[in-house]
């Protein structure tokens, strides 16, 4: 059977020095964690920045890493607070977010434009219920794991998913 | 559920869509495996650097501890130990270059080793 390393089998073998089980962990997680932190930073031109100090402090920080099943929501948790101090630091971002739009204009898609619709609404949300919202309704995932990830109580989660799907749906001017 | 249906259901499910990225850009995973190269070694030089300073502490400290025993020993016992002890700086040094690529880091104190 040639299936995929289980996480636990990655993490093991790059806590023992392999960089080819790290990479396999960098190409497995980067999608979700650079999408969950271009819809939870306000200037999305640092998302790629923080997703990359996300994968080097996982790495630095393998070994305190106690199941190696739950990757996953560590990463997704070291990405929420690696977000939320580079938020209060990155006076910075206002100006590369404007530079990286105004290349972005260039290339204008029907994509792109839900895109920056769904970023701009985004951006109205409270920082705790955008990732609330980032991981619920976009990531898909339980509001339980959400709660683990964000360090958050259950209730606290669902309600900050209801009420930031309502508003997005109002400022998007959409109906469900 | 289809993917068609599943934007029915949810109208939202479009806009997210949009905004995700594509499954495995190898440039991000050159950028990670670059910057996770640069603190390896740093951490190793700083290991080093902490190893190089402790042994130079403990030699001063000792140094009248082993003045006494250079006198005692004799020129001809004092040269063997000091090959004994250059013999043992090159196997540190051998087994230093054969393990360029050490394992991850202890960064729990309680759990420290440096190999």
């Amino acid at each position: 059977m040639t299936g995929q390393p289980t996480d636990a089998a990655l993490v093991a073998a790059a806590r023992s020095g392999s960089d080819a089980a790290f990479a396999r962990i960098v190409d497995r997680y980067q999608s979700p964690v650079r999408s969950f932190l271009r819809r939870v930073c306000v200037y999305e031109s640092d998302a790629d920045d923080i997703a990359q100090e996300v994968f080097l402090t996982a790495w630095t920080r393998l070994r305190l890493l106690d199941d190696g099943r739950k990757l996953k929501s560590w990463l997704f948790g070291i990405a929420w607070r690696q977000s939320r101090m580079t938020a209060r630091s990155m006076a910075r971002s206002r100006d590369r977010d404007q530079a990286w739009h105004g290349l972005q204009d260039q290339t204008e898609t029907p994509d792109r434009e839900m895109h920056l619709a769904m970023q701009q609404a985004l951006a109205q949300l409270p920082e705790d219920q955008r990732a609330a919202v980032a991981l619920c309704l976009a990531g898909g995932w339980t509001h339980q794991d959400a709660s683990d990830v964000l360090e958050m109580p259950l209730g606290t989660v669902k309600s900050h998913v209801s009420r930031g799907r309502a508003r997005l749906m109002e400022i998007l001017g959409v109906s469900g | 559920m289809t993917r068609e249906s599943e934007h029915q259901a949810d109208p939202l499910a479009a806009f997210f869509e949009a905004g995700d990225v594509a499954s495995v850009d190898p440039a991000f995973r050159v950028d990670v495996m670059e910057a996770v190269a640069r603190r390896r070694f740093r951490i190793s030089l700083a290991i080093r650097a902490a190893i190089l300073a402790g042994l130079v502490l403990v030699a001063a400290l000792l140094m009248p501890v082993i003045n006494h025993v250079a006198a005692a020993l004799g020129a001809p016992l004092l040269e063997i130990l000091v090959i004994l002890l250059a013999t043992g700086l090159v196997a540190y040094a051998a087994r230093a270059w054969l393990q360029r690529h050490p394992a991850l880091p202890h960064v729990s104190w309680r759990r420290f080793r440096i190999f």
